[in-house]
This record gives structure tokens, sequence and C-alpha cells, in this order.
């Protein structure tokens, strides 16, 4: 159990071989969704991925008062952040993965090294995904569910992963900002999590204008049909 | 004929085991390097690659054979530059400054070297004047730029702009990356957009085609 009041710091440890990494999501990041012939090679992966995991994890309460140091008033989420119990959060498997992906690269184990590499992002998303499970028993008392947002996405800056670093402290757990604000190690994940309705937690059509992300499953179909490929 | 068959036989079930010895026999039977290469390896390729467009062949299907090609060009590269063979032409390719991410990147090259190209792989983080230095030392005409979040994009801009300032107007320049869209490019005056791998690809097919 986290029980994160806000500003304290939760720290959330899991081994790398305890992460659920399903497979089929492996495989579809990875081009071969529903193809067998490549089952063996995705579980490969997904062993591999968990041997090298050094998942670290973090979860902060935030306060609604918090809020305007992560988001500008336009931010399309912010009327979602402020609905609910929310947390900022960050969640790494570390460096070992992406070493590996590219030593894998670099000896022609291409099929390794993009496996690897799936298997890896949907590893971080694994673990996330068990933060927001520990954020949500933090509220089981109350109705409705627990959802991440992260900046770059839905219309959140990218810019806003700087204070939400810092709010975390995550440069404890090996955790850095590049100055053009991607994160090292490149398998980390931060973010929001709230807690609400499904239908308070609704993202706005706005949210997904700028959004650069094509396979968003909370997408709206009016945007998808413009950003499908040309 | 049957050993160039079996070439592209071997090529296209991704045997990178079985590839580098059918090489060898075709050169010992007297084949020259250049067909080969032709109508074993890039035909075969071209196999795969087709197979791939019509979703028969997977990425990782594409990455086998991408295997198997590079095992039997490890055997045939040392008579091709005996002979002066010279390639479809040299692309360079990088991610662009401020950007670690290369798997994309990886990717292009490696089905590139696949429809035989020579690729010169900068890695990332590339700066725009390691482009221009890169293009003019391997008399490139093709220069690929990955990025994968938006605020790298603005690095693609400043490397067609090295270029143009280098006076080498004439290199075509192709990008690439999830936030990459077809109207960024015509942005900032790139010759192509790459939704994927297999259409970077083909773009770059189409810059050398006469």
């Amino acid at each position: 159990m986290l029980a994160t009041g806000p500003g304290r710091l939760r720290d959330f440890d899991v081994r790398g071989s305890a992460l659920q990494i399903p497979a089929p999501e492996v495989a579809t990041r990875a081009g071969c969704a529903s193809a067998p012939r490549w089952d063996a090679a995705v579980a490969a992966a997904i062993e591999e991925a968990q041997a090298l995991a050094r998942p670290r994890a973090r979860a902060r309460a935030l306060e609604e008062g918090e809020l305007p140091s992560l988001m500008s008033s336009d931010t399309p989420l912010l009327a979602i952040a402020r609905g609910g119990p929310r947390w900022a959060i960050v969640a790494t498997v570390g460096g070992g993965p992406e070493r590996q992906v590219r030593e894998h690269f670099e000896s022609k184990r291409f099929l390794e090294g993009l496996l690897l590499d799936a298997a890896a992002s949907v590893a971080v998303e694994a673990l996330c995904d068990l933060l927001e499970h520990e954020c949500a028993r933090e509220v089981a008392h109350r109705p409705g569910e627990a959802r991440r947002f992260s900046p770059g996405y839905c219309g959140w800056t990218l810019a806003a992963q700087a204070p939400l670093l810092a709010l975390l402290e995550a440069a404890d757990l090996g955790i850095t900002l590049e100055p053009s604000l991607f994160m090292l190690p490149l398998k980390t994940v931060s973010g929001l999590v709230v807690h609400g309705l499904p239908h308070d937690l609704e993202v706005p059509p706005q949210a997904c204008a700028t959004c650069p992300s094509r396979r968003c499953c909370r997408r709206h179909p009016h945007d998808i049909k413009e950003r499908r490929e040309p | 004929m049957k050993q160039f068959e079996d070439i592209r036989e071997a090529l296209i079930e991704g045997r990178d085991e079985d590839v580098p010895s059918l090489v060898s026999q075709a050169l010992d039977a007297g084949h020259p390097p250049a067909t080969i290469l032709s109508q074993g390896l890039i035909a075969a390729m071209e196999v795969v690659g087709e197979r791939f467009r019509c979703h028969d062949y997977f990425l990782p299907d594409v990455l086998m054979s991408a295997r198997a090609m590079h095992a039997g060009l490890d055997c045939l590269q040392p008579h091709l530059a005996e002979a002066e063979i010279r390639t479809r032409g040299t692309v360079i390719i990088g991610t662009v400054q401020g950007d670690l991410h290369d798997i994309g990147k990886n990717l292009v090259g490696i089905m590139l070297q696949g429809a035989g190209f020579e690729v010169i792989d900068l890695g990332h983080d590339v700066s725009p004047e390691a482009f221009v230095e890169a293009v003019r030392r391997h008399s490139a005409g093709i220069v690929g730029m990955s990025a994968l979040l938006t605020t790298t994009m603005p690095a693609m801009a400043r490397v067609i702009a090295s270029l143009k300032a280098a006076g080498l107007d004439q290199v075509k320049t192709v990008i690439g990356g999830a936030p990459v869209s077809e109207a960024f490019a015509r942005e900032i005056g790139a010759d192509g957009y790459g939704y994927d791998a297999a259409r970077a690809v083909d773009l770059v097919k189409g810059f050398v085609v006469p």
C-alpha cells in the first residue's frame, strides 16, 4: 500500500521478474500482432526484459493547489485533474533494457533488439499499471476508477515533466530530464494518476488536437480519421 | 538460375545460417558478385518488402531476412569492393540533435540496406554539422532523419537549412518519427515524409529512379 499523504513520497518496489508483461501488447508494438509464429520469440523477449529490468516507481499525492505548477489554465486535462484525488507518478525499468537493445542491433540481432525494445516499453507501462492500482486502493472507498495521463499527450505540454520530476525528487531514482525533454533512462514514464467516475475522466476533444499519439484508445473518432496515414 | 533461386529462398525464409554458404557457392561457380547481389540478395529483399507491404510478412519476418541478407553481404563484400561495384546510392541516416531514440531509424537503415543502398548510420543526437560533414565525406545524395519528440523536431529544419547553407541543395531529405507529419515535412522543406520504415524506403527508391 502506498499511503501517500499530500507531499509525501512513496516508493513502490517490485522485482523485474514480477512485472506482468502481456505478450499481445509486445507483439502489437513489435508489429507482429496476430502472428503466432513469433510467439516464442516474443516470450523470450519478455523474459529478457524481466531479467534486465530494475523497476523503480514513486508516487506523491497532490493537492489541487499544486496543479498550476504542472498545468497551465488552458490545458485540456486541468478540469479532469481538478475533479478527483490525484497523484504525481514516475516509473522506470532502468537503463539495462535499452543498453541490451543497442547491443542487439550492433550485433545484427535485429529481431531480438526490436522485441526487447517493445517488451521494455510494455514493462514500464505494466509498472505504471501497478502504481495506478496502488493509488486507486488508497481511495477504494470512493466510486470510480484511476486513470493516468502523461505530459506530451492529451494536450499536456511535455515541459511539465520538469516540475513533475522535481515534485517526485526523481533524481533519487536515477531519472533525469534532458534539455530536449526526454527522460533517461528512456524506458521511463511520468504523469498524473487521477481517480474519478469514468465520465469525469473522459478526455475532451481538444486534447486530441495537438497530441502526436496515433494509436491511442482515448482518441476521438473524428481525430483518428484526420490523422490517418497519407 | 537454381543457385540464385536457392539464395532467394533462404533469404526470404530468413535462414541466415544458409545464405553465406549459398553465396560462396555462387561465387565459386563463377557468378559475378554484382549479379549475386542484384539477382540473389536484393531480389529476395524486394520480395520480402512486397510481402511486408501486403501484410503477408510482419516486421520480425523482415528483420530475419535482413539478418540473412547481412550474412550474405558479409560474404560478398570483399568481392564487391574488389570489383568496384557501386551500390544503388548512399544514404546518411541519424536521429537528430537532442534525441536518443533510434529504433525507428535502425529499422529504416536495415530496410535501406536490404534495398541495395549503402547506409551510413550516424547514430543518435546527431548535429546538423555532422549530417553535412557526412554528406560531403560520403558523397551522399540522400539524408534520412528521425525524431521521436516534438521538442527535437525543429532540429530537422536546422539540418535542412545547414545542407542548403553548405551548397548541398541537391541532397534529398526524408524525415520520420512518431510526431512528424506530411505537413511538417512540407513546412520545413523536406523532400519526403516516411510514415513508416517501408514508406521511407519507397521514398528513397523514388529519388534514385532515373
